[in-house]
């Protein structure tokens, strides 16, 4: 027990709060991610100025320098079918190395613009088509420079290869996606409405989150290119905000669920509580895993919302609403209500970020299959201290919501039986 | 069929009352009067209230049921002066509530009162200590605990009624003697309580000159204000907080 206790103590790490988006510790690159790039061994692809190949399609907007953002397609050089290569919907059961291995082969084409600047080059206008196809796009481009061999990790946008400017681009025969051709169409219908309809018409999130970073979807004036990294939680965001409307008019789950998936050292667990809806994320980081790299303790962070949502965002970032889409999806489809908690915990495995496809795929995953099902808190934790590292009383400690729910009597608990 | 008159203020303290704990309820409509209860989707706390004919200049009504949106209803009432009469009116064939004020007309869609909430059950309660406190030093108290934690006990030692919060660093303690409340029967209690709820409770409560609170030990609290003069009441019960096992 003093062994469990002593691996505890310390406070948590800076990194797992700033995830290399902040530079808190006050370097000018995050050391981390640093280190990942010097290990992660990326054979040139290139070395011409041109590529030429098909995209699943991929698009990328970056965020340096916003509003001028880099702009431009993700190009592998190989002809066929590369959806896989931008469908992280397609990704569970892919090792660390399989997923760095065909991300890598993707050549990010760049070009600056202004966000709503949709007309200066017939680059941006290519790309902003691509965005809406639904099969793979063949592309032609010419760089400036020679691509840089280099990976590009992020804890929330999947992983990519090298990078270099655009001097031109061409692209084969494009069919757009119906539905998204629609959207994109009406210029009187709001952004968010353009990604619930889409949603709702089974358009996998990964694309709506790809046409939405092109500035695809608003009223026509409104539109603009978003930074992949923000559009990818903005969707995840507005989809699990409406389903959890409609997930608070079900009737609340009679007994405690528990799932599970475990991918690339990461163990998830998402615990289902028969109260009324509310909501947390704990990630707890082992000492070596992507966001704990120095410490010798188990960092963990965790952000909750109550029944009536939250409006500042997470603390922890984009998983807590990749994680809250997926439950809501579930309980939406199952007509239930539910106090949700997922558990997660980061194995030294898990050397680096692959993006928040992480979370949401694997939350979806653990509810596909068949929960264990308990009567009390107790009986939960018996169980869950078989499949999780961390003990019932860190998590208690750690979380609001266990604790809400441990402390917080209701008004059922004082009937005379 | 319902058709009554009713001054401004007292409709908007009564949807005040209710909405402290739900977004919407069911509004159950006698020939004698108005009643409401509901419990907020935790099942923590519940609200009765219950206001009769005399508080309205005019009513008439049969029995009947009306689903309420009340952040509309507020909302609605916020283009209204206090000295205002209030005329509603039930058009029954559209299923909808009228709402009249100074040449103002809005019609108001109502909710299936199926779909809201169904009526908690009320726990009989047997507490020890009941006190009467003026509306102001509970709204004083809560809000003095805000500043130091999340929740705040409630309790009595004798003659003593107290209520406490503590945080990290920072305490708040307020302590009444028997003879600086309008009321108490003494005896000992403590329970702790979400100032999530009380916060939104002690608003309402605030305005009314004499507040009555039954409180035990781990024991749900009961609150209980007089609304529009008399004629209407308003009570709250609300789960504690148990932090040992």
């Amino acid at each position: 027990m003093e062994q469990a206790d002593s691996l505890f103590t310390g406070s948590n790490s800076i990194c797992v709060v700033c995830r290399g988006a902040k530079l808190l510790c006050g370097k000018a690159r995050c050391p981390v991610l640093v280190k990942f790039y010097s290990r992660a061994k990326v054979k040139p692809l290139t070395e011409n100025l041109g590529i030429d190949g098909s995209s699943p399609p991929g698009v990328f907007v970056g965020r340096i320098g916003y509003p001028y953002v880099s702009v431009g397609p993700l190009i592998p050089p190989e002809h066929g079918d590369t959806m896989l290569l931008d469908t992280p919907e397609m990704w569970l059961g892919k090792s660390i190395d399989d997923i760095v291995d065909f991300r890598s082969q993707l050549v990010r084409g760049k070009h600056l613009v202004h966000i709503r600047d949709f007309e200066s080059s017939k680059i941006i206008e290519a790309t902003r088509e691509m965005a809406l196809c639904k099969n793979p796009v063949d592309v032609e481009a010419e760089f400036l420079k020679k691509p840089a061999a280099r990976l590009v990790l992020d804890d929330e946008v999947q992983p990519f290869g090298p990078t270099a400017p655009l001097k031109k681009m061409d692209i084969g025969n494009t069919k757009f996606d119906s539905r998204m051709e629609k959207a994109t169409n009406d210029t009187d219908m709001l952004a968010r409405d353009a990604v619930i309809e889409l949603y709702d018409k089974g358009t996998m999130v990964s694309g709506i989150q790809r046409a939405f970073s092109a500035g695809s979807f608003g009223e026509g004036k409104a539109r603009r290119f978003v930074p992949t990294r923000w559009s990818i939680t903005a969707v995840d965001s507005m989809i699990g905000a409406n389903l959890m409307e409609k997930m608070k008019d079900n009737p609340v789950i009679n007994e405690y669920m528990v799932f599970e998936s475990w991918q690339l050292d990461n163990r998830f667990v998402v615990l289902m509580i028969p109260r009324a809806w509310s909501y947390e994320l704990i990630e707890a980081w082992y000492p070596n895993t992507v966001w704990n790299p120095f410490g010798k303790d188990v960092a963990i962070m965790s952000s909750s919302e109550g029944y009536n949502g939250r409006t500042a965002y997470a603390e922890i970032g984009g998983c807590y609403y990749a994680g809250r889409l997926a439950v809501n999806e579930y309980l939406v489809k199952e007509k239930r209500q539910a106090r949700v908690v997922i558990l997660r915990e980061a194995h030294p495995g898990y050397i680096m970020p692959v993006g928040v496809w992480n979370v949401r795929e694997n939350v979806r995953e653990a509810l596909r299959n068949p929960p264990h099902r308990f009567q009390t808190l107790d009986d939960v934790f018996g169980y869950i201290s078989t499949r999780l590292v961390i003990g019932k009383e860190r998590w208690i400690q750690e979380s609001t919501v266990l604790k809400e729910t441990k402390y917080q009597k209701g008004l059922e608990d004082f009937f005379r039986t | 069929m319902f058709k009554a008159v009713i001054g401004a203020e007292k409709l908007k303290d009564s949807v005040e009352s209710i909405s402290a704990l739900v977004d919407e309820a069911k509004f159950r409509i006698t020939p004698d009067g108005i009643s409401v209860k509901a419990v907020d989707p935790a099942n923590v706390a519940m609200v009765s209230f219950e206001l009769s004919k005399d508080a309205f200049d005019s009513f008439e009504a049969s029995e009947g049921e009306l689903g309420i949106d009340l952040a509309k209803l507020s909302s609605i009432m916020d283009m209204a002066d206090k000295t205002d009469n209030i005329e509603l009116e039930l058009d029954e064939n559209t299923h909808k509530l009228v709402i009249q004020m100074r040449g103002l007309s809005y019609t108001m869609s109502l909710l299936d009162p199926s779909s809201i909430r169904k009526e908690p059950k009320v726990p009989t309660l047997d507490l020890p200590v009941r006190i009467v406190i003026r509306g102001e030093d509970i709204k004083r108290a809560v809000k003095a605990a805000e500043k130091v934690s999340d929740y705040m006990y409630m309790g009595a030692n004798g003659d003593i009624f107290f209520m406490e919060a503590e945080g990290d660093t920072d305490k708040v303690r307020v302590e009444m003697a028997k003879d600086q409340l309008i009321d108490m029967s003494s005896g000992d209690a403590r329970s702790l309580f979400s100032l999530d709820y009380l916060t939104d409770i002690s608003k309402v409560a605030g305005k009314a000159p004499e507040v009555t609170i039954d409180i035990g030990k781990d024991y749900p609290l009961k609150l209980k204000i007089k609304i529009a003069d008399g004629h209407g009441e308003v009570s709250y019960m609300l789960a504690p907080r148990v932090e040992t096992e």
